[in-house]
């Protein structure tokens, strides 16, 4: 009576969408895309092993630990590597890259501890779903319902931050203009400090809910980046709200529209899955480069309240 | 170590050395001097080896008519084998056949170029990162599950264009590597040098004020990127043809397109030599920890190869801090067709004072070893 089809997609659309409020926020933050995201969602994938195969616990205690972990990555990652190099004088590009070596270095540091467990503890490490682990409430499954509470509880929680709180409104004034915040007296430092912990944060706990309802391994960070950065794009990477939209339509579109498209044209279509968000995000590109915020911007200035357009500059 | 052995190793050394010599000019002339982050670099590679692997045999069984009957994909090895005993005695229809693939992927290569890099390539540089990354991604899927292209997660055979050389084979085909690599060298060292390496520079440097002086931007960015992209792929067709095969799962994103980065930014971003130096440095090392992996992997309950992962990312974020510029950082280049001794003359008669080479700078080790603690903001 519930398909499954709308809980996969639900569940990797939460799962998506946290990880691209993150990816968002850091380019706001630090003007770099973060290509380590999705290895911090594999620290968390193997988090929830462990916990399940190894110490034979609920998964869900999993998760603040996965969110802990990948928070604490985080500000080492922000203070050992960034903010070090930016000290250096390095531009975007170098950070780009040295970004991209961080995630080699995790995923290389995963992988051995995946062929530790194997050869040391004799447990499968790779490939594996703990769907059966996880605990049902009449019809959904157990992490659908924590999934979406988490994901809900991130947003309101980010938002009341954003709009009611004083670090919050320091963090936007940062993005809107960093030396200018910083002549305020706002510590710039601590506003990246923090929203590179939510970032990895967020990561980390997206990583715990992937094994209990898809097949996953080190390899998942991987299978979920490109959605990422296509929900990141789309979204328009100037809003946190445009990457809440534009995760769930990403990654609700992928999950359909490769179902639809295996129903009418073949089983084969499945593996070319990662094609959609990719199309999508080069038709935004091509089109709207300021993505979804952009557009909703200009049509809020079209039709009634009158707010300054948007463009690829955006405010939190 | 016996004689054949060390013999087969160095030919294996130079042999990836010129092929990661072609992918790391190129994206060398990319990044380094027109400073487009061209981080899909793989996606040429595969296009070029995808290429050699679907065409090649398909070409040859129509010329030869070598089983029409059987299918291309299934019974690969049998038709390869077929295929190979027609070239033996046909050495003008291998060469004849390993130039037009090498023409087919550089128009090929172009075009899939230009499609990758359209819809970023006006936009700021992370938005080109963001696109390419996952257009290398979707390059790679495809190869891997559109079988008739080059068999999926199996492999296709290609067949040996060079058989006819007999046991001069593998030093014959590194001949030709070698050439092929000298060729695209000069060819990009010649531009670097031409009017395009300038403005190439200067959009680099500073695209809005290229654009003030009528310099078409985005224009002369995909030119670039179309033009490297076709030239790196014949680093995909000399791999194929090298290891008479062609895997879809051999072009990962760490190996063609992490390694490469890592390569010219070793040796020297913005100019020739630095890349070459890097990517001789980084291949050495590799070919030796990978004829050494096995006496490691006894001590250890992991895989190596995460080890070595390790390693070189932690290298690579060292030389981003300590060394930016790379061993051989980039001098000014000379202009053809100036003389530069008239040149200074008249620079010194009109009293500009031009700074003199003194004899600290000129030394090679101090200059490979001076440090610069303030990076160039690149």
């Amino acid at each position: 009576m519930f398909p499954p089809i709308i809980k996969d997609a639900l569940v990797y659309a939460n799962c998506v969408t946290m990880m691209s409020i993150g990816f968002t926020l850091v380019y706001l933050i630090s003007r770099i895309p973060n290509f380590a995201q999705s290895t911090f969602a594999v620290i968390g994938v193997y988090c929830t092993f462990s916990m399940v195969r190894l110490l034979d616990l609920n998964p869900y205690i999993a998760m603040p630990l996965g969110f802990v972990l990948g928070a604490l990555l985080a500000v080492v990652v922000y203070l050992g590597i960034i903010n070090t190099l930016l000290k250096y004088g390095a531009g975007p590009i170098l950070l780009t890259i040295s970004l991209l070596a961080l995630q080699q270095i995790f995923l290389a540091g995963v992988q051995i501890y995946a062929d530790y467990v194997r050869n040391v503890l004799g447990t499968y490490s790779r490939g594996f779903m703990l769907r059966v682990n996880d605990f049902r409430l009449g019809d959904f499954p157990g992490v659908l319902i924590v999934s979406t509470v988490i994901i809900i509880t991130a947003i309101v929680t980010m938002h009341l931050m954003l709009t009611r709180t004083q670090f919050g409104i320091a963090m936007r004034a940062t993005v809107e203009n960093a030396p200018l915040a910083a002549v305020l007296g706002i510590n710039i430092r601590m506003v990246s400090i923090v929203s590179w912990a939510i970032t990895g944060g967020l990561a980390g706990l997206a990583g715990t809910f992937l094994p209990l309802w898809f097949q996953s391994g080190p390899g998942s960070g991987g299978m979920l980046s490109t959605s990422i950065f296509a929900s990141s794009v789309v979204g328009g990477l100037s809003s946190i709200y445009g990457a809440m939209l534009g995760g769930y339509l990403i990654s609700l579109l992928e999950v359909w529209g490769s179902y639809l498209l295996m129903r009418q044209v073949g089983l084969w279509i499945g593996a070319y899955r990662l094609l959609i968000p990719l199309t999508l995000m080069s038709v935004i590109l091509m089109f709207e480069p300021g993505g979804l915020a952009s557009i909703i911007a200009k049509l809020r200035s079209r039709y009634g309240r009158s707010k300054r357009v948007r463009g690829e500059e955006g405010t939190l | 170590m016996t004689y054949e052995i060390i013999i087969q190793w160095i030919i294996d050394l130079i042999m990836f050395f010129l092929l990661y010599l072609i992918v790391t000019m190129n994206l060398n002339f990319m990044y380094g001097y027109t400073g487009i982050p061209h981080f899909g670099i793989s996606l040429s590679v595969a296009g070029g080896g995808y290429v050699a692997g679907a065409l090649t045999g398909r070409i040859l069984r129509w010329i030869y008519a070598v089983y029409p009957e059987l299918d291309f994909m299934y019974e690969n090895l049998k038709i390869t084998n077929e295929i190979n005993a027609h070239l033996l005695h046909d050495p003008f229809m291998g060469i004849g056949i390993f130039i037009l693939i090498i023409v087919i992927a550089l128009v090929l290569n172009a075009g899939l170029g230009y499609i990758v890099s359209h819809p970023a390539i006006r936009l700021r540089g992370s938005y080109l990162i963001i696109v390419l990354i996952g257009m290398a991604e979707a390059v790679r899927i495809i190869g891997l599950n559109y079988y008739p292209l080059v068999g999926g997660t199996f492999w296709v055979h290609t067949p040996d264009l060079f058989i006819w050389m007999g046991d001069f084979r593998t030093k014959g085909y590194l001949v030709i590597c070698m050439l092929v690599t000298l060729g695209i060298f000069l060819l990009l060292q010649a531009m670097s040098t031409s009017p395009l390496g300038r403005v190439v520079r200067a959009v680099r440097e500073n695209p809005v004020s290229a654009e003030c002086i009528g310099k078409d931007v985005v224009g002369i960015r995909t030119k670039v990127v179309i033009l490297c992209s076709a030239l790196t792929s014949i680093g995909g067709v000399l791999y194929a043809f090298y290891i008479q095969a062609v895997l879809s799962t051999s072009y990962t994103r760490a190996s063609w397109t992490f390694y490469p980065w890592l390569m010219f930014m070793v040796g020297g971003v913005g100019n020739n030599m630095g890349a070459t130096v890097g990517t001789f440095i980084f291949i050495t090392l590799r070919r030796i920890i990978i004829y050494y992996k096995h006496s490691i992997e006894v001590y250890v309950p992991f895989q190596v190869q995460w080890l070595e992962q390790i390693m070189i990312g932690v290298m690579l974020l060292l030389i981003i801090m300590f060394r930016p510029q790379g061993l051989l950082p980039e001098k000014p280049t000379k202009m053809r067709g100036l003389n530069y001794e008239k040149f200074h003359d008249e620079l010194a008669s009109k009293g500009v004072k031009i700074p003199k080479k003194t004899a600290k700078e000129k030394t090679f080790l101090q200059r490979l070893f001076r440090r610069r603690l303030r990076a160039s903001s690149k």
